[in-house]
This record gives C-alpha cells, sequence and structure tokens, in this order.
C-alpha cells in the first residue's frame, strides 16, 4: 500500500489528484482491513521448481499455521532458504511468527481447551485470548502464567472503539462473553488487536472487584463458566488436570489414596458395598476432593463468577446427610493426595503438597513436570496431526525438559515440536 | 418452472453451482484418488520390499493424512486464491458449512455431507475469485490473466487452459499437477464446454461459469484440504 501512495504522489497531475484520491480511500479501508488476519495473494509462478527444501518449508508452514499455503507464498522461498542453510528452526520461526499461528492454530488448540465439549467450535472467551496473548507474548511471559497470572487479554480499547466492539467491563466483560464474541464477529486478529489487562476481575455481593484469588487460566471467566455452573466445584479440578496435565479422571485416580478428604455428599456404600467406594470412588474423590478446596468460596451465578466473604458457597457443603463423618470444608485448603506411586511420575510434582486458594492450586500444577509435558503433547497433538505415541514418552520428555530450559517459551516450543522427525516429515 | 424462468441471472448462477458444482467436483474427486496417497501414507512404504516381506506396523510406520476442519477451511481458501476478503455469501455459506464440516479433519470424519460442504464453499470462493479478477487488467491476475472473459470459453486456446490448470495447482495443491491429472483435468474441461449453454447466458456468463467450474474442481479435491 505505501508503494503504490509513494508512486500515486510521485505520478501527481491532474489526473494523479483523482487517482491519489482513489488511493487514499483503498488505504483507508486496508487500514479497517490491517486489524484482520492478513491474507497474501500470491501469484502463482507456473514455470517455477519446487525444490524438496521448498516442499519440506510447506509442510512446516502449514503444520504450524494450520492452514495451506501456495507454494510460491513468499514465506515459504524465505523458509525454504533457512532449511537449505540447515536452520531448520529458523524456518520453524517464520511459521511461528506469522499471524497464521496465532490466529488459526493457537487460537484452536485454545478453543479446544476452553469448554466442557473440547469443541474446535468453542466461542472466542477471555480463556481462548489469553491463551492466545501468552504464546504471542512468549518472549517475555513464562507459560507458567496460564495457570499462574493475574491478567487476562483483550481488545486494545482504542481498536475496540474504532472497530465497534463492545467493552464495558461490567456488562460485556465481567458478566458476558460479549467483548470477546466481538472478536470474531469483527473479523478481528486476535494476533494483532489483543493486549494485556491486569488484574483479573470478579464480582462480590454485587460489585466488581479485583480479583481475589488469580491463577491464570484457571480464573478465566470462559474456564468458571464451563466448570463451575451448578455441581460441586469438582469439575474445576477434573478439567484443570484434563487441560493443563493431559489427565483424565480415569488416569489419575488412585484407589490407595488418603479418602481423608472425602466430602459428606459421597456415600461410602454404593449398592451397599463399601468395597465398591474403596476401589471405585474413593480413588477419584481422594484426589480431586484434596483439591477442591480450593474453590470453597468460588461459584459461577448471574452470568459472572462470584466469591463470597471467605465462606464457603452452598454447594461445597450439599447431601451432607450422605455421610455425615465424612469430611466438612470449612475453607480454601487444599491436600494434594495425587503423589502416590501410580501418579508420582505423571505430575512431577515439585511444589508443597499443602496449599491455600485457587492461586496455590495453578502454581502447583504449574510447577510440575506434567504441566510442561502436557503443554509439549498439546502442541504435539495439534502441530503433527495426532497425538505422540506411548512409545515417543522419552521424546515427549526431551521436548518438555528444553521447554523448560527455554523459559517455557510457548512459540519456541511450538518450533522445537515441528521440527522432529517424528512429526513434519 | 416459471419460478426458474423468473430467476436473476445471479440466483441462477447460485441454482447451477448448488447442483452441478458438487455433483462434478465429486467425480473429480474420485477420479483423482492418484492426487493423494490415501487417508493412511505409510512412510516407511519406500523401504519394504516390494515382495511384501516387510512388516508394517501401522502404529509406528503410518502417520496419519488430514484435512482441513470447519474452523479453518475458509481462511485456507482465501489463501490458497489469495482472496483478502470474501463476499457475505461466501460467509454465509460458511456459516451454513461449518456444522457438517469435520471439527478435527481426521480422516475417520470425513464424510460425503462433509465433501458437499466443502465443494459449495469452494464454489462460493470461486465466484468471488472470479468477480475479483475479472474486474482485473489481465496483466495483474493471479489466475485468469490468459482468460477474455467477454469470449466463449471456446476463445480459450489450449496452453492458456494448461497455465490455468499448472497456476491453480500450484496454488490450490501445492505442487505442479501431474501428467494423469492434468489429461483428466482437461478432459473435464471440454466435457463442460460440450454440456448445453444455459438458458439466456452470454458468452461472458459462459466464461465465468467455465473459470468456476474448473476452480470449483480443484478447490474442492482432496489434495487442495489435506495436510
Amino acid at each position: 500500500m505505501k508503494t503504490s501512495r509513494n508512486q500515486a504522489i510521485n505520478g501527481l497531475t491532474r489526473w494523479g489528484v483523482a487517482a491519489l484520491g482513489v488511493v487514499l480511500s483503498v488505504g483507508t479501508a486496508s487500514e479497517a482491513l490491517s486489524q484482520s488476519t492478513p491474507i497474501a495473494a500470491v501469484t502463482p509462478d507456473p514455470a517455477g521448481s519446487i525444490s524438496a527444501e521448498r516442499i519440506r518449508a510447506q509442510k512446516l508452514f502449514q503444520a504450524l499455521t494450520a492452514v495451506r499455503v501456495p507454494i510460491d507464498d513468499s514465506r515459504l522461498v524465505q523458509m525454504e532458504g533457512l532449511i537449505r542453510a540447515g536452520n531448520t528452526r529458523g524456518a520453524a520461526a517464520v511459521a511461528t511468527r506469522d499471524p497464521l499461528f496465532l490466529d488459526v492454530q493457537v487460537r484452536d488448540v485454545a478453543r479446544r481447551m476452553a469448554t466442557r465439549d473440547e469443541s474446535v467450535r468453542a466461542p472466542m472467551s477471555d480463556f481462548v485470548a489469553t491463551f492466545i496473548g501468552v504464546v504471542r507474548d512468549s518472549d517475555t511471559t513464562s507459560a507458567k502464567a496460564l495457570l499462574t497470572g493475574n491478567f487476562y487479554y483483550r481488545v486494545d480499547p482504542a481498536v475496540a472503539t474504532t472497530a465497534n466492539v463492545r467493552q464495558d467491563e461490567l456488562a460485556d466483560i465481567i458478566q458476558s462473553n460479549r467483548h470477546f464474541d466481538d472478536i470474531t464477529a469483527r473479523n478481528l486478529s486476535p494476533s494483532a488487536v489483543l493486549v494485556r489487562q491486569s488484574p483479573q476481575r470478579a464480582m462480590r455481593g454485587g460489585v466488581a472487584i479485583d480479583h481475589p484469588d488469580a491463577a491464570g487460566l484457571i480464573t478465566s471467566r470462559g474456564f468458571v463458566e464451563a466448570h463451575a455452573v451448578a455441581g460441586t466445584n469438582r469439575r474445576m479440578v477434573e478439567y484443570a488436570f484434563k487441560q493443563f496435565m493431559c489427565s483424565s479422571m480415569t488416569d489419575w485416580a488412585d484407589a490407595n489414596g488418603s479418602d481423608e478428604r472425602v466430602a459428606q455428599d459421597v456415600t461410602r456404600t454404593p449398592s451397599g458395598s463399601v468395597n465398591l467406594y474403596q476401589t471405585t470412588c474413593k480413588s477419584c474423590h481422594s484426589g480431586m476432593d484434596g483439591f477442591r478446596g480450593a474453590f470453597a468460596y468460588l461459584d459461577f451465578n448471574n452470568n459472572s463468577q462470584t466469591f463470597t466473604n471467605n465462606t464457603v458457597v452452598g454447594k461445597m457443603t450439599r447431601n451432607a446427610t450422605e455421610y455425615q463423618q465424612g469430611y466438612r470444608m470449612t475453607d480454601n485448603t487444599i491436600v494434594n493426595y495425587a503423589i502416590g506411586t501410580k501418579n508420582a511420575d505423571r505430575f512431577g510434582w515439585r511444589s508443597s503438597t499443602t496449599g491455600v486458594g485457587i492461586a496455590d492450586f495453578g502454581r502447583m500444577l504449574a510447577d510440575s513436570r506434567g504441566f510442561s509435558r502436557c503443554m509439549v503433547k498439546k502442541a504435539f497433538t495439534s502441530v503433527c496431526r495426532r497425538p505422540p505415541l506411548a512409545s515417543e514418552e522419552t521424546l515427549v520428555r526431551s521436548l518438555a525438559d528444553q521447554f523448560e530450559t527455554d523459559g517455557y517459551h510457548m512459540r519456541r516450543m511450538f518450533e522445537n515440536v515441528a521440527v522432529q522427525q517424528q512429526c513434519v516429515q | 418452472m416459471k419460478k426458474i424462468m423468473n430467476m436473476t441471472l445471479s440466483q441462477k448462477r447460485k441454482l447451477s453451482a448448488a447442483t452441478m458444482l458438487p455433483l462434478a467436483a465429486m467425480i473429480l474427486m474420485v477420479s483423482f484418488q492418484n492426487c493423494s496417497p490415501g487417508v493412511v501414507q505409510s512412510t516407511k512404504l519406500d523401504s519394504v520390499s516390494t515382495g511384501g516381506n516387510g512388516t508394517l506396523n501401522l502404529d509406528e510406520d503410518t502417520k496419519p493424512v488430514t484435512v482441513a476442519y470447519s474452523e479453518n477451511v475458509l481462511t485456507s481458501m482465501q489463501l490458497q486464491t489469495g482472496l483478502q476478503t470474501v463476499s457475505t455469501r461466501t460467509l454465509n455459506s460458511n456459516t451454513n458449512a461449518k456444522a457438517k464440516i469435520s471439527e478435527t479433519g481426521k480422516a475417520d470424519t470425513v464424510n460425503a455431507p462433509m465433501w458437499i460442504s466443502i465443494t459449495n464453499l469452494a464454489g462460493e470462493v470461486c465466484l468471488d475469485l472470479v468477480t475479483e479478477e475479472r474486474a482485473r487488467p489481465a496483466a495483474s491476475r493471479r489466475f485468469f490473466n490468459q482468460v477474455d472473459f467477454a469470449r466463449s470459453p471456446a476463445s480459450l486456446t489450449s496452453e492458456a487452459r494448461l497455465d490455468l490448470i499448472r497456476r491453480m495447482a500450484r496454488n490450490f495443491w501445492g505442487r505442479n499437477e501431474t501428467a494423469v491429472e492434468r489429461t483428466v483435468l482437461l478432459s473435464s474441461l471440454s466435457d463442460a464446454e460440450a454440456q448445453p449453454r444455459r438458458p439466456g447466458a452470454n458468452d461472458a456468463a459462459e466464461t465465468e461459469d467455465f473459470m468456476i467450474y474448473s476452480c470449483t474442481a480443484m478447490l474442492s479435491s482432496l489434495d487442495a484440504i489435506r495436510f
């Protein structure tokens, strides 16, 4: 566009004035479009040769961005040169620096983590926006902040104004998803328009407050809406483990765990069988109820996450008559019972096995080896288009180690995954 | 019948595209199975002896071939065609198609409604592409630089047809077309050309339809959406 403007200005004549007007009006439209994901108009070169390095570049780019691109795309030409020079990682970095990486690939990884359905059709939300933002800002933000940060990402207020994105904090962000819905509706490029906003916000007594117990994505409105509606907040634990430790409840259920914290609403004699409780029910409730205290003061009411004034919400102690000798929650302390033989290696805990509140819960997960391995698995599954095989566990662990050595740099981790022989061939 | 007669040219084109293009594209896709290694591509086939003595471990020796999914198919088509913006009609078509297109792109989620939806969407994208390119001077077009939109498709030389196929193959399939594909495509274009002209269509409309047809056939084929 700049070139066109310069050409128009240089050729300014009687007719050129009119031409300039046209060019400038196109320029204005382009500026509005510049907030959308850029689409390169590639002119094919019918006689151009296609080298093996170009094909590798194309596969790498498509794997990392999750979209198809023409073989004559200038980015592939650049990557081809880097691959030929032996710098495949550098070539992968060309792809991860591209807005398509964030606007399609990373967006869809986050969408699959955001809701109970784990569907790529989940709407844009503060969860998805924050995930994209942290990956974009990998140079300055550790991925651990995904579970420990007291911030979220939203549309730059100035852009929101010009792009007609609803941005009233209470009505459009805290009490609804409208602000984020508009990112999709206005066809905005998340990688271009998102800015970090701190602190997170929630409701208490009908008033918006700074979040009292922030834990990154776990306390995003999207995640709380998906998992803290009704129920007993056990789903918050279940899905935190599913999405950030890549372990479903059945994976980490452990019948040898303590049932000291299994709540009163869990019968100890299902179908009249104590044995069934000991071998089945307790397996899940041991770990889940140990962590559940983190969410003692949290609920999702009136379309927003709400906190009590340090009193345990009613749903945490309901059905108390089911087994009155069971654990009755009185505060938001947590105990990690997923430390037995079965889970010790799976999670690789590194921090205290006790804590207080959601922030400690998030930190416990973020500090574990399980978290870094899980992020590698998420990247591997999306980039390589298949989950890692059981026989590739060594590779996953090695990539996770590198991820940690790199300071939990998400973008670099995606690159490292993509260049593996087992991934893009 | 009267309703069809009363339709505008645009409505007739849409009707024609909705009925003919999916059928034609399905035939082309089936014909072009050689375009793709199939839904599961062995990474070890080259090293397996032709005598069949090599042991193929499906888990270890193959990698899944996936296709575009509901959320990235339109962006991919935009990138392949170079369309920075698409029409509202195309956006609506994409919205309608989403529910029918796989969420994961995994081979076992591909089905007939998905293919038809992708073909319909490709038809809309191709209409946008033809509309955009027709408005440009021939020299600045990406695909149809040798096409005279004022004349009938018969005026398109063999060289121009080959150039068109090559350009679309490079952008849509990410490679040059093979000799077999070239033959099939040329034959298909000839067949389409031999069909009776749509009632009321002039040379320009006929050429436009012809370009939409060729573009849709290639943009909705397996190699245009597989990863």
